[in-house]
């Protein structure tokens, strides 16, 4: 499913979904080369290193939420999934996203996993 | 497909088409964006944009020259 995709995993996303992406053929790299940024965590320091980023504020760099994953693996035999439903966005910008247009997709994936 | 012009670059499905280096970009050059993705390219522009402000500022002061004084 993600074969010779590179990614780069934020220390706040859990084990499965670098094994999984590694399973499916993907490849996990540093953030400099990968292809596919995920975090499910806007405010760890690792991701939140990225949004201050040169490659983050002159649009070369977007972060993906992990569970992206989990709705391709869910999805796979159905409907392609799209991966521009699972942007996370720096903090301050989700509550702003949040007060004109509601939740994020990735909410209620966050909410049935814990 | 004529209406495949008129979706939103954000939205479209298929696994290779968007990833973490080109959304932004993809997004941005799209007439036809919805709401959602609209509304968070907005957000995401006033959060960079004084991302940028704040290197011009560190840039200015370690790039002025110090005047010394005689």
């Amino acid at each position: 499913m993600f074969k010779d995709r590179k990614a780069w995993f934020s220390q706040s996303v859990p084990r499965r979904f670098c094994d999984m992406w590694m399973s499916e053929g993907g490849i996990i790299t540093d953030w400099t080369t990968a292809d596919y940024i995920f975090s499910k965590d806007a405010s760890h320091p690792d991701t939140h290193r990225l949004y201050e980023s040169l490659d983050y504020s002159k649009n070369r760099l977007t972060v993906f939420h992990a569970s992206y994953l989990s709705a391709c693996e869910k999805n796979r035999n159905k409907v392609a999934v799209s991966v521009g439903h699972f942007v996370l966005p720096p903090s301050s910008v989700q509550k702003e996203v949040k007060a004109a247009v509601g939740s994020f997709i990735w909410e209620k994936e966050d909410n049935q996993s814990t | 497909n004529k209406y495949k012009n008129f979706r939103c670059s954000g939205c479209v499905t298929g696994v290779r088409a968007l990833n973490s280096r080109n959304f932004s970009q993809i997004l941005r050059s799209c007439q036809y964006k919805c709401e959602r993705h609209m509304v968070l390219l907005e957000a995401e522009d006033r959060y960079k944009k004084n991302i940028l402000k704040t290197y011009v500022i560190r840039q200015r002061i370690t790039l002025t020259p110090v005047k010394k004084s005689f």
